[in-house]
C-alpha cells in the first residue's frame, strides 16, 4: 500500500433502517474516499458495517476526514467508530492458519464465553463467528486463525495444533457439546462423497440388539457351542468371522430377521438431504447382505458394500462366504476404490463411524467424524455426541438459510 | 479381446460391429428416445452390452437399438456362453393398477377369441404355465387364471408375447398404469401379500433359451420386456469414449486399441449383493477403474 495514502477504518452500528449503506457510502464518495474492504451485516434489526477506506488524493488531515465521517452519526442515527489504519509491522506474519470450528448440542448459558475464553487462552484469533441454529438446539460456526497461538516449550507447531484441538474437544465434551474442526485445506475443498460405517452410525442400536438376540436364539438352536461377544456392534463382524455357524439354515429363515433391523431416526432424511445437495453417498457394512440388503436398497445410496453368504442350489446357506470378504481392515481399500471410481481426492471425502476398530477407515478421509464415540475411539476431526445423526448437516459449512431450506424440503417430502 | 475368467463363466470383452448385433425383442419407444438424446451428448458408454457368441443381445437391447439408430460403427460387448447353465432366463411380468374387476380383461380376451380358465392359486398357475409354454396368466386379488388362444392365433413364443402386448395396450387405453416386475418377485409370498387393491398381474409365458434363439434365427422379435437374463457375473464401469465407436477403422485395429485401453485400467472383483452407482447387483461384479496417476482415456487417441 502507498505510504502517503491515508487509510481509515470505519465501523458503524445501530438499528437497521432502509438506505443506511447508501448514506454512508455517499459520504465516503463525497470526501474522495475509495472503499477497499467492506463487511455489512443485519441481524434481528441490528445493523453493522465495517469499512476500510483510502483517501489517495486528499490534502485534508486525518483529523479533518474523521470529523467529516463522524457526521454520518447525525444522518443515520448509527454509532460510528473511526480509526487510522496502519500496515502491520514485519514482526507480524501476514500468513494465516485458519480452521473452521463447528460446535453443536443443547443450548446452555455460558457456552460462547467458555469457547471464546479457550481461544483467548491460546492466543487464537476468532475471525468470524455465526450461529447456524439457536433454540433448544445450538449450533455455531467459528472461523479461527491459530497463526499467533502460543505453543508449549517442548512442542513443534504441528504438535501444538494437535494439542489445542484435543484440548478443545475435551472442553466440548465437558460442556456436553459436539465439535468438528476442519483445517483450511479441508474445508476449502468441495466435498463430494460421504461414507458411513453402517453398524456404528446408521443402524438403530435397539434394533441391532433385538436382531442379534433373535439371530443368536436361532443359531443356538442349531449349534449350542457357539459363543457370542458382549459388544452388539462387534457381533455383526464376529458373525462374519464365524459364518459356518449359519450352515444349513435356509435363506428364507434368515431373511425374515432382516425386517427387525431399522435405521436410526433421521438417517433417511439425512441421506435424502445430502443427495439433494449433490453428495455421493456410500455405506460400508461388515455384516451380511442377506440382513442389510433391504435397508440399504431403501436408502437409495450410490454405493453400499457388505458380505455375501454362499447359498446352494436349494437356497440353503453353505457356511462359506463369497470372496472378497469385507472386514474392518478392507473397508479402507473399498473407500480407496470408490475414490478412484469417482475420481476424487481424499480431501473431498467425509467419513463417519464410531471410531472403534470397525470404523478405523474413517481416519483416512479429508474430514473424519466419530458418531457417539467411546474412550477407545481413534482420533478424528470431530465427534457428534447426540443420537441425532442428522446433526451431521450442521458440520458441513452449509449456510443457515440453505440448510433450513433443505431440511424443510426433506421433512415436507416425508 | 479382454478375458475375465469367473468361477463358472468366461466374460469376453471386445468391440463388435453394431450391424452384427441380433436383437430378439422390440424396444420401448420413449425409453429409446431418451437414450438417443443421452448418447448424442454422452462422452462414454459406461457398461458393455451382453451378447452370446453369435452377437445375440441378452442384456442392453435399448443401447444396441440406439447405437444402430445413431449409425455408430462399433459397440463394446461382453460375450458369454448363453447355454452355460449359470445363465438363466427369467421373464418380466406386468403389474397393472386400478383394475376394479376382471370384466374389461375378460371382454378383451373374448374379443380376441381367447380362453380364460380359473385355477386354484399361484402354484397351480405356475404349473399350468410350465406345462403350456404359450399360455399366460392373470392374478387379481385371490383370483388366478390362465389365458390361452387358438393355435391359429398363437403358434409360437413370439406370438404369445405379442398377444400380451395387445391385451396390455387395450387395457392401457382404458387408463391403466403399467409396471414391469421380475417374475421371481411375483412368485414370492411377500409380493402377493403386498399387492394393493385393484392391482392385477399378468404372468407372461415361460419361454426357453431355445425359443429365443429360434426367434432370432427366424428374424422375429419378441414384444418389449419379454426376457430377463440373469447373468452370474458382469463387468462394470468400462467407460469407453463414444468417439471410439464412430471411428472408420478396421475391427482388428479397434479391438487392439480397446484391449490396450482396458489393460491400463485397474479391475476389482466384488461378491454379489453390492450397490454400485445406485443399482443393486445380485451378480458377481468386475468393476474397472482408472489409476489416479494414469487415466485410461489417455490410452485412446
Amino acid at each position: 500500500m502507498n505510504e502517503k495514502q491515508k487509510t481509515i477504518n470505519l465501523s458503524a452500528i445501530g438499528l437497521d433502517s432502509p438506505g443506511l449503506v447508501s448514506k454512508i457510502t455517499k459520504k465516503v464518495f463525497e470526501l474522495g474516499g475509495n472503499i477497499i474492504d467492506v463487511e455489512e451485516n443485519c441481524r434481528r434489526s441490528l445493523f453493522s458495517i465495517f469499512l476500510t477506506i483510502v483517501f489517495p488524493y486528499t490534502s485534508d488531515s486525518i483529523d479533518s476526514i474523521t470529523d467529516s465521517l463522524k457526521t454520518i452519526e447525525d444522518e443515520t442515527g448509527l454509532k460510528v467508530i473511526l480509526g487510522e489504519y496502519y500496515e502491520r509491522g514485519d514482526n507480524v506474519s501476514p500468513e494465516k492458519e485458519t480452521h473452521l470450528v463447528t460446535i453443536l448440542g443443547m443450548d446452555r448459558p455460558g457456552l460462547i464465553a467458555s469457547i471464546s475464553g479457550f481461544f483467548l487462552k491460546h492466543n487464537i484469533n476468532i475471525e468470524n463467528c455465526k450461529m447456524i441454529a439457536r433454540g433448544e438446539f445450538f449450533s455455531m460456526e467459528m472461523l479461527i486463525d491459530s497463526m499467533g497461538m502460543t505453543t508449549g516449550r517442548n512442542l513443534d507447531r504441528n504438535d501444538a495444533i494437535d494439542h489445542w484441538k484435543n484440548e478443545l474437544k475435551d472442553l466440548c465434551a465437558e460442556l456436553d457439546q459436539s465439535v468438528v474442526i476442519q483445517s483450511e485445506n479441508i474445508f476449502n475443498k468441495i466435498k463430494k462423497l460421504i461414507v458411513f460405517d453402517l453398524e456404528s452410525t446408521l443402524l438403530e442400536d435397539f434394533s441391532l440388539k433385538d436382531f442379534l438376540e433373535t439371530i443368536k436364539g436361532e443359531i443356538r438352536s442349531i449349534d449350542n457351542t457357539t459363543r457370542f461377544l458382549d459388544d452388539d456392534k462387534g457381533q455383526m463382524e464376529a458373525m462374519v468371522g464365524n459364518a459356518r455357524m449359519l450352515k444349513n439354515i435356509p435363506v428364507r429363515d434368515l431373511e425374515r430377521f432382516s425386517a427387525i433391523l431399522r435405521l436410526s431416526p433421521g438417517s433417511n432424511e439425512l441421506i435424502r438431504v445430502l443427495k439433494s445437495m449433490g453428495f455421493k453417498i456410500a455405506i460400508l457394512s461388515s455384516g451380511f447382505d442377506l440382513f442389510v440388503k433391504k435397508i440399504l436398497q431403501e436408502t437409495g445410496v450410490d454405493y453400499a458394500f457388505s458380505n455375501t453368504l454362499q447359498v446352494d442350489e436349494n437356497d440353503i446357506i453353505t457356511g462359506e462366504l463369497e470372496e472378497p470378504v469385507i472386514t474392518d481392515g478392507t473397508k479402507e481399500e473399498i473407500l480407496e476404490f470408490i475414490m478412484n471410481v469417482e475420481k476424487i481426492s481424499r480431501d473431498q471425502v467425509i467419513a463417519i463411524g464410531d471410531g472403534s476398530t470397525r470404523s478405523h477407515f474413517i481416519k483416512n478421509a479429508g474430514l473424519s467424524i466419530a458418531f457417539k464415540p467411546d474412550e477407545k475411539s481413534i482420533k478424528t476431526d470431530g465427534f457428534l455426541r447426540s443420537d441425532q445423526i442428522i446433526n451431521l448437516l450442521y458440520c458441513l459449512g452449509i449456510p443457515k438459510t440453505e440448510l433450513t431450506r433443505y431440511l424443510e424440503g426433506s421433512f415436507a417430502e416425508k | 479381446m479382454f478375458l475375465i475368467e469367473t468361477k463358472n463363466l468366461r466374460l469376453q470383452l471386445e468391440i463388435v460391429p453394431v450391424e452384427s448385433l441380433l436383437l430378439h425383442e422390440e424396444v420401448i419407444p420413449h425409453h429409446a428416445d431418451e437414450l438417443i438424446l443421452e448418447f448424442r451428448n454422452w462422452a462414454n458408454l459406461q457398461n458393455p452390452i451382453i451378447v452370446d457368441e453369435n452377437h445375440m443381445v441378452l442384456d442392453g437391447h435399448h443401447r444396441a437399438f440406439v447405437f444402430k439408430k445413431l449409425r455408430f460403427n462399433y459397440i463394446s460387448v461382453c460375450k458369454i456362453d448363453y447355454f452355460n447353465e449359470t445363465v438363466q432366463l427369467r421373464y418380466w411380468f406386468r403389474l397393472l393398477g386400478e383394475i376394479k374387476s376382471t370384466n374389461s380383461l375378460r371382454q378383451i380376451i373374448e374379443a380376441m377369441n381367447g380362453n380364460l380358465q380359473q385355477v386354484d392359486d399361484g402354484e397351480a398357475l405356475k404349473k399350468t404355465l410350465e406345462e403350456n409354454r404359450f399360455h399366460c396368466g392373470i392374478q387379481h386379488g385371490d383370483f388366478f387364471a390362465s389365458i390361452s388362444f387358438r393355435k391359429t392365433a398363437v403358434n409360437d413364443a413370439v406370438n404369445a408375447y405379442h398377444v400380451i402386448e395387445r391385451i396390455q395396450s387395450r387395457l392401457m387405453r382404458e387408463g391403466k398404469s403399467i409396471e414391469y416386475i421380475p417374475c421371481q418377485s411375483v412368485q414370492d409370498d411377500k409380493f402377493t401379500n403386498q399387492l394393493k387393491k385393484g392391482e392385477m398381474v399378468i404372468w407372461t409365458p415361460q419361454i426357453s433359451k431355445e425359443m429365443v434363439v429360434d426367434a432370432v434365427r427366424q428374424e422375429k422379435r419378441f414384444a418389449p420386456k419379454a426376457t430377463r437374463h440373469l447373468i452370474p457375473a458382469r463387468p462394470l464401469n468400462v467407460n469407453v469414449p463414444i468417439s471410439l465407436f464412430k471411428e472408420n477403422i478396421s475391427l482388428e485395429e479397434i479391438n487392439m486399441r480397446f484391449s490396450e485401453f482396458l489393460k491400463k485400467k485397474s479391475l476389482r472383483r466384488f461378491a454379489p449383493g453390492q450397490i454400485i452407482n445406485g443399482r443393486y447387483y445380485e451378480e458377481e461384479l468386475f468393476v474397472f477403474f482408472d489409476d489416479k496417476d494414469y487415466p485410461a482415456e489417455r490410452g485412446l487417441p
